[in-house]
């Protein structure tokens, strides 16, 4: 298991992450540029020392405690954002260069920089010097030369990134394969949640420098705890207080903001947060008539055809608390929607999911 | 000049352009004439049948010698001594840098003679260093040795300077990704920073061994001038220019063809060699 519990101040930014992560598996590092990914990877590294606090994996320290294990006595590989690969030295250099510097042998190195080669599919590279590979070549030799040190923690950087379109999502696939097979840790640093989402496991969150959330994807999926998570899955998130009092019988649950939405039943007690699924809210330009549960009314921010090219569309709405709906395209056109129409947006309390 | 023309730009500009353009052509021409006309001079003074036959003159054939030994002598030393220095002035942080750095820069604004009479002050037989080394037979002042150590004091800073630049140049993430594949500092630095910055180490070298092999002031106050074991070159042309007018301008444009060439085979070497990029088919280094 890796136990992170450190901070490091760089400047004006201060990375202050608690993080722990199986011993196995995929962890997808998700956050925003700037909000310290690429710091935290490196603090694993051993490439930066922690100011407090403390690092461990499998019950070694590797920082913290007085201790500190440099980068070069850790179980790590790391793939930084740009590959960093050493350009005056060929592609089978490169990925014997750890051996080397461990001192394999030659013949052994040979034979271990080979099957990695394979492994990656550039055994056929083997002669060329960096420059004259294309991106998605780049990267596998930085992933050979990596895995062919047997890390017990590969730390990629936003390995995606660099890559055009369509080598991504070859890549994409190709990678998520590959850290299955692996019997390592496998900490995978992205700004694109969509890009996280797809390669699943354990996902962790960084905001300003704090991870604000982390667990299994499907927990993400279901109880996101901040906005930027219910953002980047798609929904509605609202932290409120529970209120039993009303003689209506139904579960009133308080915004910051003074406002009382309805939802159905609930045990939980207190403070809660709540998603109202974008699918359950509808959009009218009048107010309805009869029992709708919840109304709230406000202009609309914008639109967002979702796929880009498909059927649905998201609507931001500038209500209080903000509410993104999602409507079709019909009843977009048909209301003619658009941004600064004052609408109304209703959802019945069956709609709003309520968890601690 | 048509009427558009004159509506979009201003003539006051487009003139003011023009003449900058002709003041800087002009300066420049003046500037290259002038760096130009000495060497042309010189050049004038001698026909090539007379150029060959004075080189096989005894005086400047040991002039000659003398002159690569010595200043190949001091690239060697510099290089040993000069690349750790460069080193640690480009990644490490300590007190008292600022001072460090002065220091090795100094030679390069120092008057040579000041500098000389300052090696002669501590190498002397009764300098603060002399005495120690007397004590082990050890003499500089006024033989070979001590030539090789006046050019050493006013070379380095000619190799220190770029050699730092170019470590200074290798990308931090390319040490950090040796550091992350279990190199240590020793191997990074043969591995990865000695090839990366061999350019600059390679420029550094050559451009400190042209100003040795120039070295005259620091040179004749500590070495003293005699021939055949102290007097270099430029020392050979200031000897000569005093009797054997002839013998001076051979010795000159000996010694202005060598530090031409060695500038221009910096700009002109094979890409291979110098800049570390590898050509189809080659290995590179």
């Amino acid at each position: 298991m890796l136990e992170v519990a450190a901070s490091k101040r760089l400047g004006e930014f201060t990375l202050d992450a608690e993080l722990t992560a199986p011993a196995r598996g995929v962890l997808v590092l998700v956050g925003e540029s700037g909000s310290g990914k690429t710091t935290l990877l490196k603090l694993i590294a051993g490439l930066l020392a922690p100011d407090r606090g403390r690092i461990a994996f499998g019950g070694q320290v590797l920082a913290g405690d007085g201790a500190f294990v440099p980068a070069r006595h850790r179980p790590i590989g790391y793939v930084a954002q740009d590959y960093a690969l050493f350009p005056h030295l060929t592609v089978r250099d490169n990925v014997g260069f750890g051996l080397h510097a461990s001192g394999v042998e030659a013949a052994a190195r040979g034979e271990r920089v080979a099957r990695a080669l394979d492994r990656l599919g550039i055994a056929g590279f083997a002669a060329r010097r960096p420059h004259e590979l294309s991106g998605g070549q780049q990267q596998r030799v930085a992933l050979a030369r990596a895995l062919v040190l047997e890390p017990a923690i590969l730390l990629l950087d936003e390995p995606l990134a660099a890559l055009d379109l369509q080598t991504r999502r070859t890549v994409r696939g190709e990678l998520k394969q590959l850290f299955e097979q692996l019997g390592c840790l496998t900490i995978f640093v992205t700004h694109s949640p969509a890009e996280g989402l797809a390669f699943g496991g354990h996902m962790a969150v960084l905001e300003a420098g704090r991870v604000t959330q982390q667990g299994p994807r499907e927990e993400l999926l279901r109880r996101p705890r901040t906005r930027y998570v219910a953002d980047f899955i798609g929904t509605n998130l609202v932290v409120a207080r529970v209120d039993r009092s009303a003689a209506d019988g139904l579960v009133h649950l308080r915004l910051p903001g003074g406002r009382e939405i309805v939802a159905a039943g609930t045990e939980h007690e207190g403070d809660v947060f709540a998603v109202i699924d974008p699918r359950e809210i509808t959009v009218s330009l009048e107010p309805p008539q009869g029992s709708a549960q919840n109304t709230l009314r406000g202009m609309v921010a914008d639109l967002m055809p979702e796929p880009p090219s498909g059927e649905r569309v998201r609507v931001g709405l500038a209500t209080s608390p903000p509410l993104v709906a999602e409507l079709t395209r019909a009843s977009v056109d048909q209301l003619r929607l658009a941004p600064g129409v004052l609408v109304t947006a209703t959802f019945k309390a069956s709609g709003v999911r309520v968890f601690e | 000049m048509s009427p558009g023309a004159a509506g979009l730009s201003r003539p006051a500009s487009a003139v003011s352009e023009s003449a900058f353009r002709w003041l800087a052509v002009a300066a420049s021409a003046a500037l290259l004439a002038f760096l130009a006309l000495p060497f042309l001079g010189l050049l004038a003074r001698v026909s090539p049948r007379e150029f060959v036959a004075r080189l096989a003159d005894p005086a400047v054939l040991e002039a000659l010698r003398l002159s690569l030994v010595t200043s190949g002598a001091a690239a060697v030393v510099i290089l040993m001594l000069g690349t750790p220095l460069a080193w640690l002035l480009a990644t490490r942080e300590f007190r008292g840098k600022r001072l460090i750095e002065v220091l090795v820069d100094l030679p390069m604004v120092l008057p040579p003679t000041v500098a000389g009479f300052a090696l002669l002050m501590a190498f002397g037989r009764l300098g603060i260093a002399g005495r120690s080394l007397d004590a082990f037979g050890i003499q500089l002042p006024f033989t070979t040795l001590g030539v090789v150590v006046a050019q050493v004091f006013m070379a380095a800073p000619f190799f220190v300077a770029p050699a730092r630049a170019g470590f200074m140049g290798v990308d931090r993430r390319l040490l950090d990704a040796a550091a992350t594949l279990r190199a240590s500092e020793p191997f990074t630095f043969f591995r990865v920073v000695l090839p990366l910055a061999r350019p600059a180490l390679v420029a550094g070298v050559a451009m400190s061994g042209a100003r040795a092999l120039g070295e005259f002031g620091a040179t004749i106050t500590f070495a003293g001038n005699m021939p055949g074991s102290t007097q270099t070159m430029p020392l050979a042309v200031y000897v000569a220019l005093q009797s054997d007018l002839d013998t001076a301008v051979v010795l000159s444009v000996l010694l202005l063809a060598m530090s031409f060439g060695l500038l221009l085979g910096l700009r002109a070497a094979p890409a291979g060699f110098l800049w570390n990029r590898p050509s189809a088919g080659s290995r590179g280094f």
